[in-house]
């Protein structure tokens, strides 16, 4: 018989990820970004793009986005940036490393137990093809900190 | 009727012939549902709903057992040893060719050159003919709803040879936009255009491309016409002599043959005239330390050891093809086509891309949900079995032109009966109530 995709569809898109889609916090017009800065994942045409405000106090402000994108990367990008704030660069940096290390497989999804809502996006894990789909988002956050002016 | 009747009543107008009307008319009666059944894979999974056949199509016995038969029985270097086993293995390798000739009743054998597929026949040309033909300041004319393997390869020949890439614009309804030819005219850009070359059928949105239009105005300026027909031969009986194109590629493994097969068919005439592409073994005359002599059509643009057994699995798919009947298996698909098209644009919340005229359009139906983005679409339509495509389909140019990134992808092939409709139908209403 067909080989099904091991997850159930509810744990794809839990509650929390459809209310983060329909309703995704920290999205914004961000049309002043130049296209040539918009972040893809060219196997499915999604597009984002990510601005990153730094405080004075050398710690993130806020974190708004921008683009076209299914449930689970839009999601992904608004839990991700509700999370951020106050988090130095280093810490942001962790952050990130962190959350691909479990879309990849490296580490349990309970590691993203302690991060409240954005430990929804473990369930990611068993759908290998949407696995890009969630870190769209957190690999467009690591190249913006890059280029951050320290 | 000729073999050319499908070609032309599909390539530009509307009007059909007699038999296709016939067939039209019943065409489940001349082709049944248990057409499914010849596909193994299908076979065992009555529940499978297989809606992605413009990305590969499932493979009919006849297919897998030709396959199966050449590794066991004539497996052997072609062209080159004088025993047996070689010998019936050039034979079912040339045999192939013959019936790739055949199929697309080419003038000779001499204008077949096997390929991996679509992608490198058109490599290949991109490459061969831009040396033969373009020079700087030149113009390489394509369209905006090309595949990406019908637009970056001459996009690169471009860039190589200093030249510029044309795009024949297309229109909201995903048809192209002609009067783009007579602005060339008028403009004297079109003393420019070297090499022009379009798909047949479009395959993010399904559109039959005016080829016959396209065609009568190359050859008026002796512009060599490439056809990609990828998205077509699959689904229309294709008279290469007759098409007024001068090149045409094509996948094995979207006729219902293997993947790593594929096609290339030239008029002999330019294929003389280009240089080969990939040189080594085989594709050679002569070899001395400081020249080479080139082999003649179509070896000249073989090099290599080939892959006789796809080519033998895509000569198997045409026979299985030209024995169940191609005007047959045009019209049951057209047939339900036309279904398709009336039951996805009836729903509420759909948006379809491509034109409205269903006439003008075949087996490929791209869409949007209201609020939904594709990937959701396509995931939970897997949950019940409903298998389609989503993405931007390898053509980019085009989904910008629709200001969208991506579409959800049904795409009919024979075996696909109403019942398969119906059910994408459900899974549509199904998705709808889920992301509500």
């Amino acid at each position: 018989m067909m080989q099904q995709s091991s997850g159930d569809l509810d744990d794809l898109y839990m509650e929390i990820i459809l209310d983060h889609y329909k309703s995704p916090r920290n999205r914004a017009d961000l049309s002043h970004i130049s296209d040539d800065e918009t972040h893809e994942n060219p196997s499915c045409g999604d597009t984002l793009k990510l601005e990153v405000l730094m405080g004075d106090d050398g710690r993130i402000k806020s974190v708004l986005f921008d683009g076209h994108g299914c449930a689970i990367s839009t999601a992904s990008a608004s839990l991700m940036s509700e999370r951020l704030p106050g988090k130095t660069r280093e810490e942001a940096r962790q952050f990130i490393d962190a959350f691909l290390k479990v879309l990849r497989g490296e580490e349990h999804p309970s590691r993203l137990e302690e991060w409240g809502d954005l430990a929804v996006l473990g369930g990611v894990v068993q759908f290998p093809l949407r696995i890009k789909c969630a870190t769209l988002a957190w690999h467009a956050l690591e190249k913006t900190l890059e280029e951050l002016i320290p | 009727m000729g073999r050319t009747s499908g070609f032309f009543m599909t390539s530009d107008a509307r009007s059909t012939d007699p038999l296709t009307e016939r067939l039209l008319a019943d065409p489940r009666g001349f082709l049944g549902d248990d057409v499914r059944n010849e596909f193994p894979l299908l076979a065992a999974n009555p529940d499978l709903i297989y809606l992605d056949s413009a990305a590969t199509s499932q493979k009919p016995e006849a297919v897998l057992s030709a396959i199966d038969r050449y590794y066991r029985q004539d497996n052997a270097n072609v062209h080159r040893s004088l025993y047996d086993l070689a010998e019936r293995s050039t034979m079912a390798f040339e045999d192939s060719r013959r019936v790739v000739e055949s199929y697309l009743n080419a003038a000779s054998h001499r204008e077949i050159i096997f390929t991996r597929g679509t992608t490198e026949a058109l490599n290949l040309l991109a490459w061969s003919l831009s040396e033969l033909l373009v020079t700087e300041g030149d113009i390489i004319l394509v369209s905006t709803l090309e595949h990406h393997a019908n637009f970056v390869p001459w996009q690169q020949a471009a860039i190589r040879k200093g030249a510029e890439l044309l795009l024949i614009p297309a229109l909201k309804d995903g048809t192209l936009d002609l009067d783009f030819l007579s602005t060339l005219e008028k403009d004297s850009r079109a003393d420019r255009v070297k090499i022009t070359a379009v798909a047949h059928i479009s395959n993010a949105f399904g559109t039959i491309h005016p080829v016959r239009a396209i065609s009568r105005w190359c050859r008026e300026r002796g512009i060599p016409l490439v056809l990609d027909a990828a998205q077509s031969l699959p689904h229309l009986p294709i008279d290469v002599q007759a098409s007024g194109a001068d090149f045409l590629a094509f996948s094995g493994h979207k006729v219902y043959g293997p993947m790593g097969s594929g096609v290339l068919w030239g008029r002999e005439e330019w294929l003389e005239k280009m240089p080969p592409w990939q040189t080594g073994g085989e594709m050679i005359s002569m070899v001395k330390p400081e020249k080479s002599t080139w082999n003649e059509l179509p070896y000249k643009f073989e090099a290599g050891t080939p892959d006789v057994a796809a080519a033998v699995g895509l000569a198997a798919a045409l026979k299985w093809m030209k024995d169940t009947g191609v005007e047959r298996l045009e019209a049951r698909e057209h047939e339900l086509g036309l279904y398709t098209y009336k039951r996805l644009s009836s729903l509420e919340g759909l948006t379809l891309y491509g034109p409205s005229d269903p006439f003008r359009r075949r087996a490929v139906f791209s869409f949007n949900l209201e609020g939904i983005h594709s990937h959701d679409v396509a995931q939970y339509m897997n949950t019940v079995g409903v298998a389609i495509r989503s993405g931007h389909h390898c053509a980019q140019p085009a989904m910008r032109l629709m200001g969208i990134p991506s579409t959800a992808r049904a795409s009919l092939a024979l075996y696909n009966t109403h019942e398969d409709i119906d059910k994408l139908i459900d899974a549509v209403k199904g998705v709808q109530e889920y992301f509500r």
